[in-house]
């Protein structure tokens, strides 16, 4: 199944794009996502981010939430 | 079930002082409040690599943005006794000197809102999903991150 991924900020400047849809492998029962996003992305290696899944933050996706979109989120700055 | 009601906490723009002082007034009708506390956060002009800061352009992961904002209420609610609480941050083109962030505490009495705005204040700083880009003089640009 597809998941949609939203990317923010200095890493959707970094990457070039802010939206993007990827392709989760069902047959593991838990993704890493910091991982999968950076073998996709290997220019935000470098680069501090948290990840959230429904707009929660999560390090991992699990079958539960395939679907859900993934939000990559760069260091914080309101106020 | 309804759904609970995520309240927006974004403005368009600066958060202007016309804006602040009708806030301000709505809350003569709510007499039980003793103290209010307003934080104000203001862009900074800054210098940085010899330029001085113009702007800042905020964005956000609104929906999410959101949701703790409505979060870090109700915790503010649970821990402080507190009548009533407001937060609005700014979104798109902030120039310097403007303000990006208003946040307005009431309690019956001082000392809850002045624990209760530091509280909520840090809060919205390290969780709520804002970003800012500081716009220099030569229109090339910074990405800000909270300290």
């Amino acid at each position: 199944m597809e998941n949609e991924v939203e990317f923010y900020g200095m890493i959707a400047e970094k990457i070039g794009v802010s939206k993007a849809s990827i392709l989760l492998d069902l047959k593991e029962e838990e993704i890493n996502l910091r991982d999968m996003i950076m073998a996709i992305y290997p220019e935000l290696t470098a680069m501090t981010f948290q990840i959230a899944v429904n707009n929660e933050l999560k390090e991992s996706i699990s079958k539960d939430d395939f679907g859900k979109t993934i939000a990559i989120l760069p260091p914080f700055a309101g106020g | 079930m309804e759904a609970k009601k995520i309240n927006n906490c974004f403005k368009d723009g600066a958060i202007s002082a016309a804006f602040i002082g009708d806030s301000i007034a709505k809350h003569q009708a709510k007499t039980t409040i003793g103290a209010h506390q307003i934080f104000l956060g203001q862009v900074r002009k800054d210098m940085i690599n010899q330029q001085e800061v113009q702007a800042i352009e905020y964005s956000a992961h609104v929906e999410m943005a959101n949701i703790v904002c409505n979060e870090i209420r109700e915790n503010a609610f649970k821990e402080f006794d507190l009548v009533c609480m407001h937060i609005y941050h700014s979104l798109g083109i902030v120039k310097a000197g403007e303000i990006c962030l208003f946040v307005f505490v009431s309690s019956k009495h001082r000392k809850m809102a002045q624990k209760a705005i530091e509280f909520i204040v840090e809060e919205i700083k390290a969780k709520v999903p804002v970003f800012g880009k500081e716009i220099l003089e030569d229109e090339s640009h910074v990405w800000k991150v909270n300290q």
